[in-house]
């Protein structure tokens, strides 16, 4: 009976558990004492904590991937030498300034904290890119496209029209266009920011072809005429690796994955809720 | 064993209920935890490859890359609980004061984010070191703290700030009459009559100009016979400011106590006059204000009254002259100091 009122007297006790929540070691350690009172390493980490240590905890997890995928070798420090070289061009004289305005400390830490950084970010998605070929093009159906926006329906049958007649579409483009760009051939994928109401029929369409009517976007009441000039992303696979790997959505895609493959895990309640709310898509639990 | 458990079958049974009510109450309470992890001995704060990373680790990254100023947010903090010690009838006007700031705060973030507007305000405490909303009374208390240390430093320093600060800014405390036009350019017949009343009224010489801004003035400040406030350079729409370019000139050129001649502004016609002496400037909070704040990035002034307070409550730390130099450094303070 003893012996079963110890395990229910445990279990009570593990009812009691809370979220957990991390402590810093030695955290007693005074840094600086002021009349009578001490801050302390611990209070200092809570403090930390109180100050969003969400995004810090994100650097430190893609340094551990960066790290361990993509190491920094040869080709990342050339990449990384050329930017620097690059930026130094731009400021000339005024290139301490730069470095000063966008907090960097010295040369050496703007080179390893970001141009290295970038450099290893670029290879990472560029790794991800080639390794993944297959799934991105099916997932994101990769198009060769050129578009017209009009600011009537008018005009867009009138260019559909034109087009069909055999007229060149860059130069029915420049008559009929109410937007800066002016039909140039450009790849487009499910993700794309640009002409959202187009992007349907320019990523379902498995063959080259023309709208036969305009694509209405009824939120900015603005009409599409839109060409597919290539929907096999095989021959045009150069290109698309190096338009995706410039693009911010498809750079976060390659980390997530990462980010889900290194099984990333965390373990405070502080961090797990900022996470939840600012980052969720990297937690995997 | 058996048979013990055969004779005792009722007990067995109640012990097996209770077991089980226990071990759900026990796992229901846990549900939806987080689960803590150790390494070593040390609380890992996340995992990644199969590499755990420590609470330790955080805190040196976290000290590397923001540290400093959340070091500067707990001293200041702690200058300030303990460096303060006004009368109880200043306590009791910076404790309104503060509940007056909390309320207002609240009622425009209600405004901006009606759902979340706890949530954003305990990001903006945050970001200064507090923990939450529920420190924003506490932040404000000690803001019009410092307010008050700043105050009680530079009037025992007026000396070394106040004359450079006088040239530059031109400080001086406002008074001012104004009859009212639509369009000054273009008056109305009834607005012309109001301005030769009141023009042949001032000419007499009999008003004191309080009196006369209560009587003639035609806005809100005529009941307080024509009180504007604090004023400099900076108060002009030509820097920055808000007061218009007729005006603000006019003001900024009279000298203490004398009242101008009618002032055309896009506005109406005024009659102005400032106090510009030391006296009349340090019954305004807003003086000390443009005070602390003229010429910062050489005075420092809010630097060295939290640093001075700390010195004398007694700063220590603890051998690490490291810790000393960065804080210093984030202060703007020399190394001498």
């Amino acid at each position: 009976m003893k012996k079963l009122v110890m395990i229910l007297a445990v279990v009570f006790l593990m009812s009691a558990c809370s979220d957990a929540s991390v402590k810093v070691s030695k955290s007693s350690t005074a840094l600086i004492t002021v009349g009578t009172e001490t801050i302390t390493k611990g209070k200092l980490f809570s403090t930390f904590m109180s100050r969003y240590p969400s995004e810090t905890v994100l650097k430190m997890a893609t340094r551990n991937i960066l790290a361990k995928v993509v190491p920094v070798d040869a080709i990342i420090k050339a990449s990384a030498d050329e930017a620097l070289a690059s930026m130094k061009n731009t400021w000339k004289t005024d290139f301490l300034t730069f470095l000063t305005t966008y907090g960097f400390a010295s040369e050496k830490e703007y080179y390893d904290n970001d141009l290295t950084v970038t450099a290893q970010t670029n290879a990472l998605t560029s790794k991800y890119m080639t390794d993944n070929y297959d799934l991105i093009v099916t997932t994101y159906l990769p198009r060769k496209v050129r578009v017209i926006q009009t600011s009537t329906t008018e005009n867009a049958v009138k260019a559909i029209a034109e087009i069909k007649n055999g007229a060149n579409f860059e130069a029915t483009a420049v008559k009929y266009s109410s937007a800066s760009y002016k039909g140039a051939e450009q790849i487009v994928t499910t993700q794309s920011t640009l002409f959202t109401a187009a992007l349907k029929f320019a990523t379902e369409r498995t063959v080259p072809g023309l709208t036969d009517s305009p694509v209405e976007d009824t939120t900015n009441k603005v009409f599409y005429v839109v060409q597919v000039t290539d929907a096999d992303p095989s021959k045009f696979k150069d290109a698309l690796l190096t338009n995706l790997k410039a693009d911010k959505k498809f750079q976060e895609i390659a980390l997530l994955s990462y980010f889900k493959a290194g099984k990333f895990k965390v373990y405070d309640k502080t961090i797990y809720d900022e996470f939840k709310q600012n980052f969720t898509a990297y937690l995997n639990q | 064993m058996l048979e013990t458990l055969k004779k005792q079958w009722f007990v067995v049974l109640i012990a097996c209920l209770l077991l089980g009510t226990v071990g759900y109450f026990a796992y229901d309470q846990n549900k939806g935890k987080l689960p803590g992890k150790t390494a070593g001995g040390k609380d890992v704060v996340f995992e990644i490859n199969e590499k755990n990373i420590t609470a330790d680790e955080l805190y040196d990254e976290l000290y590397k890359t923001t540290g400093i100023a959340s070091v500067y947010a707990d001293f200041e903090r702690s200058v300030i609980q303990q460096a303060f010690s006004g009368d109880k009838d200043t306590l009791s006007a910076i404790k309104l004061k503060a509940e007056e700031l909390t309320t207002n705060t609240v009622t425009q973030y209600k405004q901006y984010y009606p759902d979340k507007y706890e949530a954003e305000i305990a990001k903006a405490l945050q970001a200064n070191g507090y923990t939450g909303f529920k420190d924003l009374t506490l932040y404000f208390t000690n803001a019009l703290k410092i307010e008050n240390l700043v105050k009680t430093y530079l009037n025992a320093n007026m000396d070394t700030y106040f004359t450079a600060f006088k040239d530059a800014v031109k400080p001086r405390i406002v008074s001012y009459v104004v009859i009212a036009m639509a369009d000054p350019s273009k008056p109305t017949e009834e607005e012309t009559k109001h301005l030769q009343a009141a023009q042949a009224a001032w000419a007499t010489g009999t008003y004191k100009f309080e009196d006369f801004a209560k009587k003639f003035s035609e806005d809100a400040a005529a009941t307080k016979g024509g009180y504007l406030g604090y004023f400099d350079i900076n108060s002009s729409t030509e820097n920055g400011g808000s007061y218009d370019k007729a005006f603000s000139g006019a003001t900024l050129q009279l000298t203490d106590g004398v009242v101008s001649g009618w002032v055309k502004s896009s506005f109406g016609w005024h009659l102005i006059t400032v106090k510009s002496n030391i006296e009349a400037l340090k019954a305004e909070d807003a003086f000390y204000t443009a005070l602390a704040n003229y010429d910062i990035e050489k005075t420092h002034i809010r630097s060295n009254v939290i640093w001075a307070a700390a010195q004398k409550l007694g700063l220590k730390f603890s051998g690490d002259a490291t810790l000393e130099a960065a804080l210093k450094k984030y202060m703007n303070l020399s190394e001498t100091k």
